[in-house]
């Protein structure tokens, strides 16, 4: 009695720091807590480290394990990321693994229902479905569509399979919805991908750039850090580039608001004002730069046969600086809703040679009809400036999954790619084959369908067979609706490996129950380049099994057990030793399975035993040509290019019908779908469902107030939504933003699949829709 | 035996406290004192997170003034209540 009393005592006052920590989190941009300073005295609590599956951050947890059952988590204080501390998704994520409705067993649809069957059953059901559907229909009728939540090993083996042992290049991943034009603006840039800072250069700034990127409620550990550097050097600013009010501006020194897709046009004017106020580095710009110019006017993708290839040509500083004589700060003042002023203090910050300058950006730039673009212009920033690769100068694209980097661009989970370079180069085919022990030829050259493109033949019926793992495309697709139709049209067969109910496994034909996170053995890669090796710590419930052993058994059962012939007991380690085969260069090396074992996590590329925290400074760069200071080593001429990138407008703007403009996001409470969170009681409590901020004025012009309902509706689609005014967030007028974090308010009915032609990526921060109260 | 005539449940409850900053040290360790709460301290902000056990509603009302009348303490907002 004694006991049971204590435990629940102590239950209820951990449910009452938990909410307090909720409502700190959601009232204090970046505010942290030491937690292990308030835990309870837990006896016989054996702590495991592990990097947090909430975000692309990687900050390092420790999980506290008792009889079976993960009871505690605190901040790893040897995680050189968050120091030990967390964020409230953190605190709380060991309780998404024990959600009431916890998926624990295989289900098929029979006449029209899902009756739970043994998981052996349900996997010889997919493995004839893959054969049957490639007999009947080609091996491009089968695919698999997974996420920058996908383990390393998850990645590596869809990729094997798909792409090596069945032929198709039908990979894909949800982080094209999330960072592809990252990757296609480090490789248009730089020829090679991911950021070639650390967190570490945010205590060497003197002054952030926060380009649209609300950091106090997405990456609120790097943004404490950011405060923190802040509050012990009061000079260090922070300025907010943004389209609406965000926690991040309330903590900012500086807010500065853009019209929609109007930073393509400040990025350059910016350009523009460094130039004539002859702040360029030169030297650093004479040795390290090369000019370039893309095409222009290259549409939007909204075309089933939409098809572009960029080519970039020669052009001279010259030629470049006269095309920045369309963005004078006086010109782009005038569209862009930025002041004059504020142009030139951006200019002015950049172009200060004493000041050193961190750039941040996530889903602002690169959910954009023209990310690739973006992404080229604010490099061009820190290149003309010289402000890169040195600590504190850091051009830093931040993602926004726990491995978006380490899965999906290291191993290369998308159609073009391979865990080395891509399939239609012939020597990257022939490494891959090599290593994974297949004939010559057996890789296709040719890319097929990135994401959009994918589910759009899932539509047309080109597309038969779809396994789709740990991601909810059923809620993030955008025009979703056309999407949901297509997955549930007859002749399509859908498999979902996940770990709760979502709207993606209502249109599934099997459901397949997964281990989550540390119910298996995996890694992770941060947006810093930093491996995170974790260790299978729990069991997982009922017949759920990891997205890695399902892959495998799949292959099994398809006659490829001989290109994975590892056990379950060391599947993971042999997996990873085949995996670095492709990394055996200065460039990408990656650290060894023992010690990553060892460490909260290890920055690539790991040369000599040692880390690389910063590339393309030779003094800390092992791939560096050792002659020169900085080396861009990832183009052929060993520069950076500065790419020319005009202004050109979003696929679709307001008008006269639908006189709003939409932006989505998240909020510091949920995890992308809120497909987890949303099982955290304490996380679903503080932030129970979605709601759409408008403006004051707006409001008050449409006779809304707060709380009350409104419908928005697009071309494609409407939801009922309560209003939010002056709530968290406050956008600019004529403006509306909604999380989509709310399955039960798909907000993704009324985006549009409007995507960047060269990274593929949607945008769904810009689209037209009407407000109407209700 | 637990007396069920006269057992009162325990309230717990959380608030945020805001202080200024220069009488930090002094806050927590006068809070530390108080064997009806527990503080957890933000590492970078100006706040804590206090819980806080009461017998009864007078207990709780003299324990609430007592913190907020502790000098440099700016307000105490309630996060959290629940009986054991």
């Amino acid at each position: 009695m004694q006991i049971a009393e204590k435990t629940r005592r102590e239950f209820i006052k951990e449910l009452a720091i938990s909410a307090a920590l909720v409502s700190a989190s959601s009232l204090i941009p970046g505010i942290l807590f030491a937690r292990d300073q308030a835990t309870p005295t837990l006896e016989n609590i054996d702590w495991k480290k592990t990097p947090c599956r909430f975000c692309g951050v990687g900050c390092g947890l420790l999980v506290g394990l008792q009889a079976g059952k993960a009871v505690a988590v605190k901040g790893d204080p040897n995680s050189s990321v968050n120091k030990g501390l967390c964020c409230v998704k953190g605190y709380h994520s060991i309780l998404a693994l024990y959600g009431e409705d916890r998926l624990t067993k295989a289900q098929i649809r029979k006449n029209g229902k899902m009756v739970e069957v043994p998981i052996s059953e349900a996997l010889d059901l997919v493995a004839l479905k893959i054969k049957e559907t490639i007999k009947e229909h080609g091996k491009n009728a089968v695919s698999i569509y997974g996420s920058g939540q996908w383990t390393i090993p998850d990645g590596y083996c869809a990729s094997k399979l798909f792409k090596g042992a069945i032929g198709t290049n039908n990979v894909e991943a949800n982080a094209r919805l999330c960072m592809a034009s990252a990757v296609t603006g480090f490789l248009t840039t730089f020829g090679i991908d991911e950021p070639m800072g650390c967190y570490e250069d945010i205590e060497h700034s003197d002054v952030f750039i926060l380009w649209g990127n609300n950091m106090a409620e997405m990456h609120p550990v790097l943004f404490s850090r950011m405060l923190d550097h802040r509050q012990k050097n009061p000079h260090v600013k922070i300025i907010d580039f943004a389209t609406r009010k965000t926690r991040t501006s309330y903590a900012s020194d500086h807010s500065i608001y853009f019209v929609p897709q109007t930073d393509l046009a400040v990025a350059n004017a910016i350009c523009h004002e460094i130039i004539a106020q002859n702040r360029v580095n030169q030297s650093f710009v004479d040795a390290n730069c090369a000019f370039k110019q893309g095409k222009t006017n290259i549409g939007y993708g909204l075309e089933d046969d939409f098809k572009f290839k960029d080519e970039l040509s020669d052009i001279d500083f010259k030629k470049y600086s006269e095309y920045l004589k369309d963005y004078s700060a006086q010109k782009v003042a005038a569209y862009s809703g930025v002041s004059i002023s504020d142009i030139k203090l951006l200019a002015n910050y950049y172009g200060d040679p004493s000041k050193k300058v961190t750039s941040f950006w996530c889903m602002g730039p690169n959910q954009h009809t023209r990310g690739t673009w973006i992404n080229n212009l604010i490099y061009n920033i820190h290149l003309l400036t010289g402000k890169i690769a040195t600590p504190g100068n850091n051009p830093f694209s931040l993602t926004g999954q726990p491995s978006a980097c380490g899965t999906v661009r290291e191993v290369g989970t998308l159609t073009h790619k391979l865990p080395h370079g891509v399939v239609t180069n012939q020597e990257d085919r022939e490494l891959a084959e090599k290593i994974w022990k297949l004939p010559p030829g057996s890789i296709d050259s040719k890319p097929t369908h990135h994401t959009v493109s994918m589910f759009r033949a899932l539509d047309r019926g080109e597309i038969k067979f779809m396994w789709i793992q740990v991601t909810n495309p059923m809620v993030t697709m955008p025009n979703l609706k056309r999407y949901r139709n297509g997955a549930l049209k007859d002749g399509r067969f859908i498999v979902v490996s996940d770990v709760y109910p979502t709207p993606t496994t209502e249109v599934a034909d099997v459901v397949l129950p997964s281990a989550m996170w540390i119910e298996r053995e995996g890694f992770y890669g941060n947006s810093e380049r930093r491996t995170q090796h974790f260790e299978k710590l729990l069991d997982p419930p009922g017949e759920a099994m990891s997205d890695t052993w399902q892959l495998i058994e799949i292959a099994k059962r398809l006659g490829y057990e001989h290109l994975f012939p590892w056990s379950e007991k060391e599947h993971i380690e042999k997996i990873w030793a085949e995996y670095r085969l492709f990394h055996d260069n200065p460039k990408h090396a990656m650290a060894p399975y023992d010690e990553l074992k060892k460490n909260p996590g290890l920055q690539w590329p790991f040369v000599n035993g040692k880390e690389t925290k910063r590339r393309f400074a030779s003094k800390s760069d092992p791939a560096c040509d050792q002659s020169r200071e900085f080396d861009f080593y990832g183009k052929p001429d060993h520069k950076a290019w500065v790419i020319f990138r005009p202004y050109e407008p979003p696929a679709e703007s307001p008008d006269k019908d639908f006189p709003f403009w939409l932006n989505t996001g998240r909020v510091i409470e949920h995890w992308h779908t809120g497909s987890m969170t949303r099982r955290i009681p304490i996380l679903h409590q503080a932030m129970p469902n979605s709601y759409a901020e408008i403006n004051p004025e707006d409001a008050l012009e449409l006779g809304v107030k707060n709380n009350d309902w409104i419908k928005l509706s697009s071309r494609r689609g409407e939801i009922r939504i309560r209003a939010s005014v002056n709530g968290r967030g406050i956008p600019s007028k004529g403006q509306v933003f909604v999380p989509f974090f709310d399955e039960s308010l798909l907000i993704n009915e009324l985006t549009l699949d409007a995507y960047c032609p060269i990274s593929n990526q949607p945008d769904y921060k810009k689209c037209a829709i009407k407000v109407e109260r209700v | 035996m637990i007396d069920l005539k006269s057992w009162q449940p325990m309230v717990i409850k959380s608030f945020l406290l805001y202080f200024l900053p220069k009488n930090k040290e002094e806050i927590i360790k006068s809070l530390a004192q108080y064997s009806f709460c527990e503080v957890l301290p933000s590492t970078n902000k100006n706040v804590l997170i206090i819980t806080l056990e009461s017998e009864d509603p007078q207990a709780e009302k003299i324990r609430i003034s007592t913190i907020e009348n502790l000098p440099g303490v700016e307000s105490l907002m309630m996060t959290f209540g629940a009986s054991v």
